[in-house]
């Protein structure tokens, strides 16, 4: 699968993340499906899209998309609860939530139902690609990447994009040009076995890491801490504050 | 010494740091005299703080300063290349080299010259405080204290203020208050025998640290951390990429 020939996408679970994804898929020109479990589900992916604060009509409302690609890219996004319905798919994402069981069911499932040519990728945090790919066929091992979004998606603008040594280079560049056409900037990572976090993740931890040890020692509090980050290194934002985040709202 | 008795602060050493000092220190109302080594440092100084980028004439251009204060500030300023005028100073604040054996020396220097009751604060990225204070008579002990900027401090808010065992609650007071007096975000830090660096710095090498060995591993590229970490966490600037600093321009 080229990255011309990609036009569908399906995403697999809705929710913040999910929805986040689709949205900007859609603004990007892709017909998208999403495939949540319930009705009530596909309700709140469906608000976060269109009427949430990073939502489409928002988005017009903040100048930062027009009227009529906003009507257009709402337009191509659907949504089912059949798994089925993305059987023609030529881009799956995996934003289920973040249990490696969970993952690994999900993808040995669409495995079977879904075009063999079809390209899998999973929005992971930070397992290792790998092992969410383990249980699906060896043909589509080639066909298998990461590819993970920061929250909120439509105005956080990260993707790391994440191969295994079985991912293709044409799946490789497949997906980084999906993600670029969606307005990513992408990072590259090479899947790293035994780890948790890509990069982001794994340096922001390391620093949490070392703040939680100046605590610990009674160097500085915790309030000291994110406000000097804050100030002294202009982040828009540290480690113990109010911070949004999946389950939280931004 | 307390907070209201402080009128004068010495600054000892100019350059970009004390000058950026001098200049935050002066526009919040204090007389500050700076000493420079040389004729030609104080050259230096003065253009730091009276022409550069983050200078007083260019803050009235810019809109955040007004014309009559920045004429009242620039008058409040004034150098030498004698350390002998700083006898008078209710405080200084030392910003020479980053060698502790130089500022131990520094600080032996000033406390037979300063009167007696004057507080002495180090602007070290990261030196342990009382290291510094080591060849300083135990009456100046108690008004020692580290008052760390960062560059460039007309700019940057945040102050990271350190106190060690024996620098009395009110010596620690009277900094902190006199970093918010500059319009500082002050933060306390308690001196950590056997580091380097307080908050700030710190974790911000841990973060460095964990970037460092991503590369190393191959995980990632340094382009692509930078990426990563200013378009997932929305840092203002990544580890690798051109930046300004002591001895660059910004």
């Amino acid at each position: 699968m080229r990255l011309d020939q990609v036009k569908t996408i399906g995403i697999m679970g809705g929710g913040v993340m999910g929805g986040g994804i689709a949205q900007i898929m859609a603004v990007a020109g892709y017909d998208v499906i999403v495939r949540d479990l319930t009705s009530e589900l596909v309700e709140v992916t469906r608000d976060a899209v269109f009427e949430g604060r990073w939502g489409m009509k928002r988005a017009v409302e903040r100048g930062k998309l027009s009227f009529d690609q906003c009507a257009e890219a709402i337009g191509r996004i659907s949504f089912t609860l059949a798994p089925r319905d993305l059987r023609d798919a030529d881009l799956i994402i995996e934003a289920v939530p973040e249990r490696l069981d969970l993952k690994q069911q999900v993808f040995a499932e669409l495995d079977t139902l879904i075009k063999p040519e079809a390209i899998f990728t999973t929005n992971t945090s930070g397992f290792p690609v790998a092992d969410v790919a383990r249980d699906v066929s060896e043909a589509r091992l080639p066909l298998f990447a990461g590819m993970h979004y920061s929250n909120p998606v439509p105005t956080m603008k990260m993707c790391e994009v994440i191969y295994t040594p079985q991912t293709s280079q044409e799946t490789v560049d497949a997906v980084k040009g999906v993600a670029e056409k969606a307005g990513r900037a992408v990072s590259m990572v090479k899947d790293d076995p035994g780890s948790y976090g890509f990069v982001m993740n794994r340096v922001f931890a390391a620093a949490k890491r070392e703040a939680d040890a100046l605590v610990a020692a009674g160097i500085a509090t915790r309030e000291d801490i994110d406000k000097a980050m804050m100030t002294g290194r202009n982040w828009p934002a540290a480690f113990y504050g109010e911070r949004g985040g999946i389950g939280k709202q931004w | 010494m307390k907070f209201e008795d402080i009128k004068t602060i010495g600054v000892m050493g100019g350059g970009v740091m004390g000058g950026g000092i001098a200049q935050v220190m002066a526009a919040a109302g204090y007389r500050v005299i700076v000493r420079d080594l040389s004729d030609e440092l104080i050259e230096k100084t003065k253009d730091a703080i009276f022409e550069s980028r983050w200078g007083i004439k260019r803050a009235v251009e810019i809109g955040k300063l007004e014309f009559d204060r920045a004429r009242a500030t620039m008058e409040r300023i004034s150098f030498t290349t004698k350390v002998e005028d700083l006898r008078d100073v209710d405080m200084v604040i030392e910003a020479v080299p980053e060698k502790l054996d130089l500022k131990q020396q520094v600080f032996a220097d000033l406390d037979k010259i300063v009167k007696p009751d004057a507080i002495f604060v180090s602007n070290t990225s990261g030196f342990v405080v009382a290291e510094m204070a080591k060849d300083v008579s135990e009456g100046r002990k108690a008004l020692f204290a580290g008052m760390h900027f960062f560059n460039p401090v007309p700019a940057m808010k945040c102050v990271e203020i350190i106190s060690t065992p024996q620098t009395l609650p009110e010596v620690t007071d009277a900094v902190f208050r006199v970093g918010e007096r500059a319009g500082k975000v002050a933060v306390h830090v308690k001196d950590a025998p056997g580091s380097y660096g307080f908050m700030v710095n710190r974790i911000y090498a841990a973060a460095r640290r964990e970037a460092d060995k991503l590369v190393e591993a191959g995980i990632a590229s340094k382009e692509d951390i930078d990426k990563a970490m200013k378009t997932g966490r929305n840092w203002p600037s990544g580890f690798y990429e051109e930046r300004g600093g002591i001895g660059r321009q910004w």
